[in-house]
């Protein structure tokens, strides 16, 4: 509980709650905190007290610290940025550095590093920008492993803006692509809560960023118009030929699924696959799984693998055969040639897939 | 043919016979491992270094066959093996440790992933058994391309050691490629498991000039017949 001043008496100053008051000559001023006054959303409200924290972290490091950034400010200071050619100041260095430090997970950084490493563009195929999809694809992997690709996004709310890159807020940092895929759309719905609608503008910034460094500086900078076809090459959305947990339903009267990751490669038809199985009756040849729907590119097929049981006897090699069908039948199939002991298996690995 | 001269488990240069393309990569060859070394203890998985020209970094999932020193059986299992930063990794199992020095075998495809498009067929070319009083296939695949063939087969016929003894024997085919010359581990399981058995009995085989011949270690019982089977890629020529 606070014990508020009134303003019956007139001479006082200090701050309570929101409120400060200050002297000014023989008058009293009353005025309220202004600190993110314009915040619009909770994420930018988030993101500017992540940048204030880090300002406030400058004047906490030593006079020795502060010099090693002075000089890491004259040798990196110059950079190029949409601006054109910006010279940067060791505080600033020191408060860019360490926010994207931090939105990569990694912590604040007091000792200057011995360098500067930039940011990079992100070289990719292609972006669907849907309202079910934002999807960048074969997304060239970086071999370097403190870089992440970071991005930043942001909706346009007037259709006339082309040019607004600093409004964009962080989106997502990721260290791996899936195979060159990079899905953003969870992590957009996630920080906007709408989905995007066909015809609205969309601004992304990305990079690949060395998060031990910080230092953003080259960037893709693009604004995109959502469609119904991806954005370089018109093509509609087509997804990736996989069946995975969430596509299949694990638990059934005879099996339970307790892993699945199955994708199909082309020449002519590869699968490389994943899959956890613990059966409940030991005495069937084969059982099933059923599936909720697949993608096209798949039909009816099946491949011959190796099979290794995990429970009874350890590591006991044994042929297994897998079914797709995602025609008449909806469902995964398991078939062996003996009925010999196997309560839990592990098959994986790449086999040629015959129709 | 490609040599793989350095390795995270104290093991000498490696030659495998090799397949590649962007999209696919067949490797055929054995590894040795020595379980004693002191690098292998420290290992948590065998890597070994691929050439730096060897045009996949990554891959999916795929398999190799461990085969180690057990006494008579050569028991061992099939192991995770993929491509990870332009490395072999093998994943490392200690089970038969204790028996020595034992093999990994690799006769294995290499996909990535990724790719959104259209599939045709696998197309399969028929192969006829010639002396089919010893082997009979329950069910096979065969697919021959013009630099590598797959073959994946289980028997309802195939040599038991109880009753045929230990060989050698020969699978006479017709169809099968005749310039493939490989080394396959057999599974070769029997019906009855040896107490406290882990893994699975094991004994190599050739494919030379279209037949795969092999034979049982003497002093086995139960090895072999029905249900038997392998399950390899191999590069032609």
């Amino acid at each position: 509980m606070k014990l508020l001043p009134s303003i019956a008496f007139n001479d006082f100053s200090g701050s309570a709650g929101n409120v400060t008051a200050r002297k000014t000559g023989d008058k009293t001023v009353l005025s309220t905190r202004t600190k993110h006054s314009r915040k619009k959303t909770p994420p930018q409200a988030t993101t500017r007290c992540r940048f204030s924290d880090t300002i406030r972290a400058y004047s906490r490091i030593t006079e020795d610290q502060r010099q090693g950034w002075v000089l890491l400010a004259r040798v990196f200071g110059i950079y190029y940025s949409p601006y054109g050619y910006t010279v940067i100041s060791a505080p600033n260095l020191f408060v860019m550095a360490n926010t994207y430090r931090k939105m990569c997970g990694r912590p604040l950084l007091a000792d200057a590093p011995f360098e500067m490493i930039r940011s990079r563009q992100v070289v990719y195929d292609d972006l669907w920008l849907d309202p079910e999809h934002i999807l960048l694809t074969k997304v060239e992997q970086s071999a370097d492993p403190d870089e992440v690709l970071y991005v930043e996004m942001s909706p346009v709310f007037s259709p006339g803006v082309s040019e607004c890159s600093n409004k964009t807020v962080f989106l997502k940092a990721c260290s791996t692509t899936d195979w060159g895929d990079v899905d953003l759309t969870e992590a957009y719905l996630k920080r906007f809560g709408t989905p995007l609608k066909l015809g609205q503008k969309v601004i992304i910034k990305m990079c690949w960023l060395n998060a031990e460094c910080g230092f953003v500086s080259r960037c893709n900078y693009d604004v995109y118009k959502v469609r119904g076809t991806s954005q370089y090459h018109g093509a509609v959305y087509y997804p990736r030929a996989q069946v995975t947990m969430e596509q299949i339903t694990p638990l059934t009267e005879h099996v339970e699924c307790e892993g699945f990751d199955y994708e199909l490669s082309p020449g002519s038809k590869f699968t490389s696959n994943s899959i956890t199985l613990r059966y409940l009756n030991l005495h069937l040849l084969s059982c099933d799984i059923p599936h909720n729907g697949l993608t096209e590119a798949f039909y009816d097929e099946q491949s011959f693998q190796y099979a290794r049981v995990t429970s009874s006897i350890d590591y006991l090699i044994q042929s297994i055969w897998i079914r797709i069908q995602n025609s008449t039948y909806k469902r995964i199939r398991f078939g062996h040639t003996t009925f010999s002991l196997r309560m839990q298996l592990e098959t994986f690995g790449t086999y040629y897939v015959f129709n | 043919m490609i040599t793989l001269n350095t390795n995270n488990f104290g093991g000498g240069s490696v030659t495998l016979k090799d397949y590649q393309s962007s999209g696919l990569c067949i490797l055929n060859g054995k590894i040795t491992v020595d379980p004693t070394q002191p690098a292998y203890m420290a290992a948590t998985r065998l890597e070994l270094d691929l050439p730096a020209d060897f045009v996949m970094g990554r891959s999916a999932m795929s398999t190799a066959i461990l085969v180690s020193n057990a006494s008579i059986y050569r028991f061992g299992t099939v192991l995770h093996c993929w491509i990870e930063n332009n490395t072999l990794c093998i994943e490392k199992l200690t089970a038969w440790d204790t028996h020595g020095t034992y093999e990994i075998h690799i006769n294995a495809a290499f996909v990535t992933r990724g790719y959104r498009g259209t599939f045709s067929q696998t197309p399969t070319k028929s192969l006829s058994i010639l002396n089919t009083a010893t082997f009979l296939f329950s069910q096979y695949r065969y697919v021959e391309k013009d630099d590598f063939v797959f073959f994946v087969a289980t028997f309802t016929k195939f040599p038991d050691y109880n009753t045929q003894g230990q060989g050698p024997f020969t699978l006479e085919l017709s169809g099968f490629a005749s310039d493939v010359l490989v080394e396959i581990p057999l599974i070769v399981n029997g019906s009855e498991y040896v107490s406290g058995q882990k893994g699975s009995m094991l004994t190599l085989g050739t494919f030379d000039n279209g037949n795969l011949t092999f034979s049982y270690p003497a002093g086995a019982t139960d090895m072999g017949g029905e249900d038997s089977f392998f399950n390899f890629f191999a590069v032609r020529g």
